[in-house]
């Protein structure tokens, strides 16, 4: 019997193992995109895609002089899944989607609705919920040309980029996931995505990327770093507006996005600055005058990493004072950018319609939420503290 | 008559049992409870549960008036040879619907999210080929390669369903309650018809050596199985939100590709996904035996194994009635809606019919006392 059960399991073991003649795919046939960008254009749409090279690829680290591991080409095509399916044509192998990490929309593609964009990603067996989404300023294939010296492959460094700038609350989460979730259950809560812009010479320097020595002339049309621009937000699948990187803050806190920040408070002798480590945000209805009221609860704490004030050591009432001061100016963030979602927008990408829908079902059934989400009023309760001051008391 | 031998113990029916209903899972019965019922889906599985537990006493109790025979055979007993028949066939029938249904997912599954370009038919054929194998060994062989294989299969489930919920906000599962009655008495049948896993422990009743603890295994295997579908229903709604989660084809397969474990060891869902298909293979196979023990019983032909064939081919048939995934998909939603209907008729038929046999002396004679 024993031998039976065994002759099964070698039938069944063959079964898993057996990789199909139909399905089989050689590694050599295969065209691994990296990165797509997708672009508005007359004819359609333009598609920008990053294709991994083996040869420049297999390497592995970084450094300057390592050969470029990727190869970036646009086309043009009538829509986005023929240019997709198209691709074999003009690359000689068949696109494998299957580690593609990063997509990137332009603007003006963006304004004119990502439904077919999303649908495509969501149907597609090969692309995963864990790629990121961000929103070029102006070209997505602008993006896409980035040559960054710190990582050789550019789709690993736009995902580590969009991941620590989640962290910093300059952007917001560009999981595919989330951008689902809210296609799913908007008017309650609607699409945001990261902006990125390409670094160029005349460009600011930016907290989030601040080069030393300026690039070399002919590294001009492509640019060696991104710069976090902040948030696009939509309407439904079109772009309605942006937000800049303390606005986009501002919502982190109410999304509890925000892992690793720096808040300043201005002083005289120079600024106190904490390094916020920790954030969270709870929704909780509290009773208001006028009946039950939805109350964020945003709770964040860090350290204490600058102290200007030379002869002031740090006490625990000083602290205090300063914990309220903190407080005060997260809350002020979080004030101006619901009054840019609220006023100005008029789109909840926070999700306060499906916090109001989870904790009062009966107010929020008799909203019709679209008409009601400029004028809710949402309660604000901050708190914010200094949980270390580093190893100096002084 | 030809009593069954005992061949296999309680522990391997519950294994049995047990794989019959987490081997499949990963197909559509997640969204079709969502579908129904949304984040509430996990009170329609406890519904369901308790369904299929009423379903299970039932079917210990007939079995138990009739411990050496199949219900094939007490069937004819208690109605005669042509009603009996009847009876029998239509569990047949019953039987080979639910295998088909889970060879046309199996393959709709490894078309659409896996293998795309191999035909429906080599899929199909392949498994069905391993089935007939399987089926040609017997119960006892695949009882002792299931009991090997279920714990890997609970395994599976219990390391996607901790990682689903690793990154679960459970806010979805909110408001607690928002579910209309009708729809949660839908959703607990359907629930109800996935956990009660066709009638395995009726079918095979008589093969077991220890009779006295199948109740009990039995139990356990549906309070484990409950536990991971409700568990799997959380994490997919919890990590997807309900109306997400009501839209992709397949959420665990989603869940399983997107947890965080899946980010540390890529595409470890093929892992998961080798073990619960050879969980869809022991669940069709057991099936096919029922049917064919049903039809040798019935037409008083020796020898089960001359069926096989026969029903390979009419399961292979029967599984391309659908045109697309949609309309399978329509097909098991359908049969969810009203199995346990015949399931709980058939069960009432034979332990009222047992009941008045006992009554008036057939029962003795059947159980030869």
């Amino acid at each position: 019997m024993v031998r039976k059960a065994a002759i099964m399991l070698l039938l069944a073991v063959l079964l898993i193992l057996h990789t199909s003649c139909w399905s089989s795919r050689e590694v050599e046939s295969l065209a691994f995109v990296m990165a797509l960008g997708v672009d508005a254009d007359e004819n359609g749409v333009r598609l920008t895609v990053q294709v991994a090279l083996p040869a420049g690829g297999a390497g592995g680290g970084g450094g300057q002089g390592a050969e470029r591991p990727v190869w970036v080409t646009s086309f043009t095509a009538p829509s986005l899944t023929e240019g997709i399916f198209n691709m074999p044509a003009l690359f000689g192998r068949e696109p494998f989607l299957g580690h593609l990490q990063v997509v990137i929309m332009g603007q003006d593609f963006a304004k004119d609705g990502i439904h077919q964009l999303l649908d495509f990603l969501a149907r597609e067996r090969q692309v995963r919920d864990t790629i990121r989404l961000a929103v070029a300023v102006d070209k997505a294939e602008d993006i896409l040309l980035v040559e960054p010296k710190v990582v050789q492959m550019p789709a690993d460094y736009m995902v580590e980029l969009l991941k620590q700038g989640e962290r910093t609350g300059m952007i917001p989460p560009s999981e595919f996931l989330r951008t689902r979730q809210a296609w799913h259950n908007r008017p309650r809560l609607q699409i945001i995505l990261p902006l990125l812009q390409p670094l160029e010479e005349t460009e600011e320097e930016s907290p989030a990327v601040a080069p030393e020595e300026k690039p070399p002339a002919e590294a001009e049309k492509k640019p060696e770093a991104l710069l976090l621009k902040g948030s696009a937000v939509f309407r439904d699948d079109r772009l309605v507006g942006l937000l800049d990187t303390t606005e986009s803050r501002g919502l982190a806190w109410l999304m509890g996005s925000v892992k690793n920040t720096i808040i300043s408070i201005p002083r005289e002798e120079g600024a106190i600055t904490q390094h916020a480590n920790f954030a969270s945000v709870k929704f909780r209805m509290r009773k208001a005058a006028n009946g039950a009221r939805l109350t964020a609860v945003v709770s964040q704490d860090g350290n204490l990493t600058q102290w200007p004030l030379r002869e002031q050591g740090i006490t625990y009432p000083l602290l205090k004072q300063f914990e309220r001061v903190l407080v005060q100016q997260i809350e002020t963030e979080i004030r101006a950018s619901l009054k840019a979602i609220q006023e100005v927008y008029q789109v909840d990408v926070i999700g306060i319609g499906e916090q109001l829908r989870r904790h009062a079902p009966e107010q929020f059934a008799a909203l019709k939420w679209e008409e009601a989400f400029p004028h809710f009023v949402l309660a604000l309760e901050v708190r914010a503290s200094f949980r270390r001051i580093g190893l100096v008391f002084r | 008559m030809t009593k069954a031998t005992k061949q296999i113990s309680a522990r391997q029916l519950m294994f049995l049992k047990l794989t019959g209903i987490i081997g499949v899972l990963f197909f559509g019965a997640i969204r079709l409870v969502t579908g129904i019922a949304g984040a509430q889906g996990i009170m329609a599985i406890a519904g369901g549960a308790v369904l299929s537990m009423l379903i299970l006493y039932l079917a210990v109790s007939v079995a138990k008036m009739f411990p050496d025979h199949t219900p094939f055979e007490y069937a004819k007993l208690i109605y005669g040879r042509w009603l009996g028949s009847l009876i029998a066939l239509s569990l047949v029938v019953f039987n080979l619907l639910i295998g088909t249904m889970v060879l046309r997912d199996l393959g709709d599954f490894l078309i659409s999210a896996i293998l795309p370009e191999t035909p429906l038919s080599a899929n199909i054929a392949l498994m069905l080929g391993l089935v007939c194998f399987g089926v040609y060994l017997g119960l006892e062989s695949l009882a002792r390669f299931n009991e090997g294989f279920a714990p890997l299969i609970l395994l599976s489930w219990l390391i996607v369903i901790v990682a689903g919920l690793l990154r679960a906000d459970f806010g979805w599962l909110r408001p607690l309650l928002a579910v209309e009655p009708s729809q949660l008495m839908l959703s607990t049948l359907v629930s109800g018809s996935i956990i009660i896993d066709g009638l395995i422990v009726l079918l095979f009743f008589s093969f077991v050596k220890d009779q006295g603890s199948v109740l009990k295994y039995n139990t356990w295997a549906i309070i484990m199985a409950t536990v991971i579908m409700a568990g799997a229903q959380v994490a997919v709604v919890t990590s997807l939100s309900p109306n997400l989660a009501q839209t992709v084809l397949y959420p665990i397969l989603e869940l399983a590709r997107n947890t965080p474990l899946g980010a540390f060891l890529e595409r470890i869902e093929a892992l998961y996904l080798a073990v619960w298909i050879m969980g869809t293979f022991i669940k069709i196979a057991v099936l096919f035996y029922g049917s064919c023990l049903g039809l040798a019983t019935t037409t008083g032909v020796k020898n089960y194994r001359t069926f096989i064939i026969p029903i390979a081919a009419l399961s292979f048939y029967f599984s391309f009635q659908a045109d697309n995934i949609v309309q399978s998909s329509l097909f098991e939603a359908m049969f969810h809606h009203y199995a346990p209907f015949y399931e709980a008729g058939l069960l009432l038929l034979l332990l009222l019919g047992g009941l008045w046999v006992g009554k008036t002396g057939r029962g003795r004679i059947a159980r030869g006392t």
